[in-house]
């Protein structure tokens, strides 16, 4: 009898378990389609690096997006990095062009880990990707207004992040913080969106910040204006269009 | 023909919405001092870059690149300047009377190859040499090249109406490309004199000046100019591209050597020549590949090129008249048997193959490294002629990557395996780079080279070096 009440609660357990898996992997799929409902973004924005003392040091750059696997990045300012610009494609084929060699750079995947001119941002966070085709969702769950989802990288994707910790509005399902993770345990980095917006039909972070907790720095991007659904072509997010 | 084709893009895109000009560049200054007695300075050289940019809305660009220096070299007196270097004026015109075709026009710098600086297949430009460790520096030719994308294809046509020289090395640099120029030996044998004379006696050649001529190719069609084309895509974690170029070398062979006798002694039988020699641009056919990509986690790239000249080059040589020279010297008619000497082949029309290798890698605590294999320098030729070098680069950058260090970097030459005790040279460049903000970097470095032979780098054996580079980017 002792035995048979054990089979039943492990039964249930694998059971909620499961169930809960799938609400979870449900969840981060309903926050790809948030984060890239539009079929397209135009963004201009201010970055600016904190270094561990608080010294500011302000960039501008512009972006455009296609759907979830298509981003073309470029530098306005300063003049020292001015036109570098970082165009990322379907395949994890990523480019990079540096105005002082004038001409484009394939980027092998050694580098994907590295700050992203100075940022502290990867060039792997630079990518366009949804997060449900590169991370599985293992756990969730709810702590006040949010979902908690647990991430854990896909066995074929290779990322210095061995977890991800993602809070996500239950009102809008767009991530309110991200924290990463390296092989140790131990959290790296943090990202926080600081200010969500709904911009006409989108929901939008305008102001977010990573954290390096390894160097105690951090990068801020606040969008100076972003536009939605310009029918922007795939012409745009090639190499001709990156060295010009 | 670059203010033709500014004029017409700027009639054609005049009514259109245009941006502003936009004014960027960098001042810079570079100092390098001898380890040597004294320390002389080997270079400074004080640049302003300016570049100007203008879009015409989406369809067109003026673009210009122009060097304004004031230079002191090793051995010069005086620091002098150099005039206003226009070393890119070009007008680009996308969309071109197709979707995806783009048009570039006037002076520009084309660059082809994937490698990290040492491009075998970058032969579209001439080479500028000015600065032998600025690896891969080019001239801005006048050019006409059409670009055309299909997807993930990219064709290109370039075609180059006037030929430039290469830019040789200046300063303390001024002769490590160069080969030493010997006597060929049959002129340094000893000249039997006819026994018209009443004293026998004979002679032993040497040059006493040597004076170097260019002879430039007729600025026309047929003799001046150069064209290519190069196609790419990508396939995979590879981008592959193949090109072929016929253009003539940026680097000359002597073509014809008059040769002079400027003094004999008939006591020591000494002889002092002076010699004229005519120098030519060969022609060549270049045939590349390159491809780049990823292998793992590592970053790999491989570009050779097939360069076959398009013919046997000779050097001939006119000797001097023996008999009035002697007949003056000595106040009797002389009569010497006709003396010739045959051609030499200076530059065989068998093709030979330089190629560089390389991979990089980011490790996790940070050091980038950089290894490349090259067989082969620009200004090497023949099968016989190519050296081999390994070039190394480990960097780090700490401190938000305001400091770059980069201790370990370098190369090590080899010019004759089979006698690498003999030919091998090393140099070892490391320097350090600050960045007290993101438009300032200040690098402070040093050369130290070795070696025996007569590669490139053992002629720099003695010129071990401390530099110092700043520059503000506007």
């Amino acid at each position: 009898m002792k035995t048979q009440k054990m089979f039943l609660l492990f039964s249930a357990m694998l059971i909620c378990g499961s169930i809960f898996s799938q609400d979870a992997t449900a969840l981060l799929k309903k926050m790809d389609e948030v984060m890239y409902a539009s079929k397209d973004q135009t963004v201009k924005l201010k970055m600016t690096l904190i270094d561990k003392a608080g010294k500011e040091t302000v960039r501008e750059a512009e972006t455009i997006q296609k759907g979830n696997d298509k981003r073309l990045f470029r530098f306005i300012s300063p003049a020292a990095q001015a036109n570098i610009a970082f165009l990322s494609l379907p395949g994890e084929v990523m480019y990079l062009y540096l105005p002082a060699y004038e001409k484009e750079r394939r980027i092998a995947s050694h580098i994907k880990n590295q700050g992203f001119a100075g940022t502290d941002f990867s060039y792997d966070d630079m990518e366009s990707k949804l997060y449900s085709d590169r991370y599985d969702a293992v756990s969730a769950k709810t702590e006040g207004n949010n979902y908690v989802l647990e991430l854990k990288p896909k066995a074929t994707i290779k990322t210095e992040y061995t977890k991800m910790i993602v809070t996500m509005g239950k009102g809008n399902n767009y991530p309110i913080c991200v924290k990463y993770y390296d092989k140790t345990g131990k959290q790296i980095k943090e990202l926080n969106n600081n200010k969500i917006e709904k911009k006409g039909n989108y929901w939008t972070a305008t102001e977010f910040e990573m954290k390096d907790l390894r160097k105690g720095t951090k990068t801020k991007m606040q969008f100076t204006s972003i536009e939605f659904d310009k029918n922007i072509s795939d012409e745009e997010f090639t190499v001709r269009k990156l060295i010009r | 023909m670059s203010v033709f084709s500014l004029m017409i893009c700027l009639s054609s895109f005049s009514q259109e919405e245009d941006g502003k000009p936009v004014i960027s560049g960098s001042l810079s200054t570079d100092n390098r001092f001898l380890f040597a007695d004294d320390n002389p300075w080997s270079w400074n050289e004080n640049r302003i870059d300016l570049k100007i940019e203008h879009k015409f809305s989406t369809k067109a660009r003026f673009g210009s690149d122009i060097w304004f220096r004031k230079f002191a070299l090793y051995n010069d007196q005086d620091a002098y300047y150099k005039y206003p270097e226009i070393r890119e004026a070009y007008m680009e015109v996308y969309d071109f009377l197709m979707p995806g075709l783009d048009l570039k026009a006037g002076r520009q710098r084309i660059k082809w190859g994937c490698a990290d600086k040492i491009n075998p297949v970058d032969n579209v430009n001439s080479y500028d040499l000015e600065d032998l460790w600025d690896f891969g520096r080019h001239m801005g030719n006048e050019a006409i090249k059409l670009k055309y994308y299909k997807n993930d294809w990219q064709f290109e046509a370039v075609y180059l109406p006037v030929f430039t020289e290469a830019r040789l090395p200046l300063g303390n640099m001024t002769n490590a490309l160069m080969p030493e120029f010997k006597l060929p030996t049959s002129y340094s044998t000893i000249l039997p004199l006819s026994d018209t004379l009443i004293i026998p006696i004979s002679l032993k050649l040497q040059f006493n000046e040597l004076n170097m001529v260019n002879v430039m190719p007729k600025i026309n069609l047929s003799e001046g100019s150069s064209g290519g084309f190069r196609v790419a895509n990508r396939f995979g974690n590879f981008d592959v591209a193949m090109s072929y170029l016929y253009a003539r070398d940026g680097l000359p062979v002597a073509n014809q050597a008059y040769l002079s006798l400027d003094s004999v002694s008939l006591t020591s039988g000494q002889s002092y020549l002076r010699s004229d020699i005519e120098l030519i641009y060969p022609r060549m056919h270049y045939v590349g590949a390159e491809v780049t990509g990823t292998i793992g986690s590592v970053g790999v790239w491989a570009e050779a090129v097939m360069v076959k000249p398009n013919k046997k080059y000779y050097l001939s040589t006119e000797l001097p008249d023996f008999s009035s020279y002697l007949s003056n010297l000595v106040g009797i008619p002389i009569t010497l048997p006709s003396l010739s000497y045959p051609d030499s082949l200076v530059l065989d029309n068998k093709p030979w193959f330089r190629y560089v290798v390389g991979c990089d890698y980011t490790f996790g605590n940070g050091i980038y490294m950089n290894f490349q294999f090259a067989h082969g320098f620009m200004h090497e030729r023949t099968s016989d002629e190519l050296n081999d070098y390994f070039l190394l680069r480990a960097e780090k950058k700490i401190m938000n990557e305001k400091l770059r260090l980069s201790l370990l970097s370098g190369g090590f030459a080899v010019s004759d395996w089979s006698n690498i005790s003999s030919n091998n040279a090393f140099a070892w460049t490391p320097e350090i780079g600050y960045k007290p903000n993101d438009n300032t970097e200040i690098i402070l470095g040093t050369r130290i080279i070795d070696g025996v032979g007569d590669g490139m780098f053992a002629k720099l054996k003695n010129q071990d070096e401390l530099f110092l580079r700043l520059s503000y980017s506007f």
